[in-house]
């Protein structure tokens, strides 16, 4: 039975009790040792000292409160782009503007193998849904694929001018890419032409399958839902500001979550088109995830903050579960949805605890 | 032997070996004079002539195409050009066409290199001024090359969608204010409709 959000906060929060309890005795231990040195000063400097003290002592708490540490934080590459977690959870793959595509441990943070192949900035990772291939598309135009286990290159595609995302179609028979000039391609795993699909906006920044695989979604400055099939639009989600970083379908395919620039996350209906529910954010937070029991969202960007949401109750405010030194770049649930992974362009990849 | 006659000996023995030795020593110095012309030759010689240009510098011009300045981290933070060669802006590390007319420009970028803003003259005329937000310009400046129309504009890309615009076209000069989508004043011109 999978704990509820709630649940989760209480767990987390019986740990930071403990933490609180310690620096609740530092406190205490503190104005102790400033009663002796206050004995000699004036009444009303030892009360905005205690004061003070106090009211660190609160921030301290409620930081410890609301932010945890990573359960991974990895070291060395350039700043990523995008993470995907491994079907079996036990890896996480990066993209990085070094022009590598990293291969981690989940477990330990340890990079297992460095991809090289690239000849410029890499923008998009992607796991196939069997965990056999690993998918990479970036700024030399270059799409390759990769044998998961043993990091050899299998093929190559060079689409042009070039890609910004890439995913694998939910039966595995294709790659389907979205390129700067707005156009999809379907480039075939096991030989055939590639086909594509007319562009319907500026760029097709992301891209989503619906779970069952009938769906495309693309984005730019609105969605496009096109039929996975023939490739005809079927309906265009309107509404946002700007660009549409990310997206995700929820678990049954009938509601779509994007993560715009405009500072918005907005779940639409696709049985109407219309959107449902809005978030609004200090910050842009255009990159996010659906965990795949559809309870959860996490997003994350210009705040260099993860921050978590419960589905059921999208108005509140979301939960900070951790930060990074620089712009969160993507976002992916481990297969079994305990665990979170961001990239950020801080160089790091973290993954974060969802459940205790 | 006395001991004059000894110290008489040894006397006429040094003399010999002293008169030997400045024979050596004229020669050895002769030596180091052809040694140290050629080291003259070799290394001084270019030194003063690097010297000579390194003092001249100031006066010369360094003529290049572009030149990008990094931050401490090796993050580029602004990027000259002296022509259309201007790179593809990116937004949280993605970079996305650039759209519009090219020419010499100087750019800005933040810390995480995302570009903030920066000058533009067009290879067809004109300048123009740009800010932008964390993924979009917000803020434009403008002059065209006829010298008869310019242009200010900002505008929201996250929140309510406000902008106002300030302008002059051969027509006149005109003002448009719209609040959260609706145009609430414009000069010349009615007001009250849905902005475009």
């Amino acid at each position: 039975v999978r704990q509820r959000p709630g649940r989760r906060r209480a767990a987390f929060r019986t740990a930071g009790r403990a933490g609180a309890l310690g620096l609740a005795l530092g406190v205490v231990a503190a104005a102790a040792v400033g009663d002796s040195v206050a004995a000699q000063a004036e009444l009303g400097m030892i009360a905005q000292l205690s004061n003070t003290r106090t009211q660190r002592a609160n921030r301290a708490t409620q930081e410890q409160e609301t932010a945890q540490e990573p359960l991974v934080a990895t070291a060395g590459g350039g700043p990523m782009t995008s993470v995907a977690f491994a079907p079996d959870g036990r890896s996480v793959a990066s993209s990085s503007l070094d022009g590598n595509v990293y291969l981690w441990d989940a477990s330990t943070g340890e990079r297992v193998r460095v991809l090289g192949g690239h000849t410029d900035e890499v923008y998009a990772v992607a796991f196939s849904f069997d965990g056999r291939w690993l998918a990479s598309a970036g700024y030399d135009g270059q799409v390759l694929l990769w044998d998961a286990s043993s990091g050899r290159r299998v093929r190559d595609w060079r689409v042009d001018p070039w890609p910004l995302s890439v995913v694998f179609s939910p039966d595995g028979r294709h790659l389907l890419t979205g390129g700067v000039d707005g156009r999809l391609r379907m480039l075939p795993l096991n030989g055939g032409a590639v086909r594509t699909l007319r562009a319907e906006q500026r760029s097709a920044l992301a891209l989503a399958y619906s779970p069952g695989g009938d769906r495309i979604a693309e984005s730019w400055s609105a969605v496009i839902v096109r039929d996975a099939g023939t490739g005809t639009v079927v309906d265009t989600l309107a509404g946002h500001r700007f660009l549409i970083f990310s997206m995700a379908f929820t678990p049954d395919g009938t509601r779509l979550v994007t993560g715009s620039a405009d500072a918005t996350i907005r779940i639409w209906d696709l049985a109407t088109g219309a959107a449902v529910e809005r978030i609004e954010t200090r910050l842009p937070l255009p990159f996010l995830a659906v965990s795949s029991d559809g309870r959860w969202l996490a997003a994350g960007g210009a705040d260099y903050k993860v921050h978590l949401w419960e589905m059921d109750a999208p108005g509140t405010e979301g939960e900070l579960i951790g930060t990074h030194d620089r712009d969160v770049t993507g976002l992916a649930f481990s297969p079994d949805d305990r665990r979170l992974a961001s990239s950020s362009l801080d160089g790091g990849v973290k993954i974060w605890a969802i459940l205790p | 032997m006395d001991a004059r006659a000894w110290d008489g000996g040894a006397v006429a023995s040094l003399q010999c070996r002293i008169a030997e030795l400045e024979v050596e020593h004229r020669r050895l110095l002769r030596r180091s004079r052809g040694t140290w012309m050629a080291l003259g030759v070799l290394v001084v010689v270019p030194m003063v002539t690097a010297f000579s240009r390194w003092v001249g510098a100031p006066e010369e011009i360094l003529v290049v195409r572009g030149v990008d300045i990094v931050d401490a981290t090796g993050v580029k933070r602004i990027e000259l050009r002296g022509g259309p060669e201007v790179t593809d802006p990116p937004f949280y590390g993605r970079r996305f066409r650039r759209h519009g007319s090219l020419g010499a420009s100087i750019l800005f970028y933040d810390a995480g290199g995302a570009e903030q803003g920066g000058f533009l003259i067009p290879d067809r005329g004109g300048i123009s001024m740009g800010m932008d937000s964390k993924a979009n310009q917000v803020i434009s400046i403008s002059a065209a090359a006829d010298g008869r129309s310019m242009g200010l504009d900002f505008y929201t890309t996250a929140g309510e969608p406000h902008r106002a615009s300030l302008g002059i076209t051969p027509e006149g000069p005109h003002l448009r204010l719209v609040r959260n989508g609706v145009v609430v004043v414009e000069l010349p011109g009615g007001a009250g409709g849905v902005a475009r």
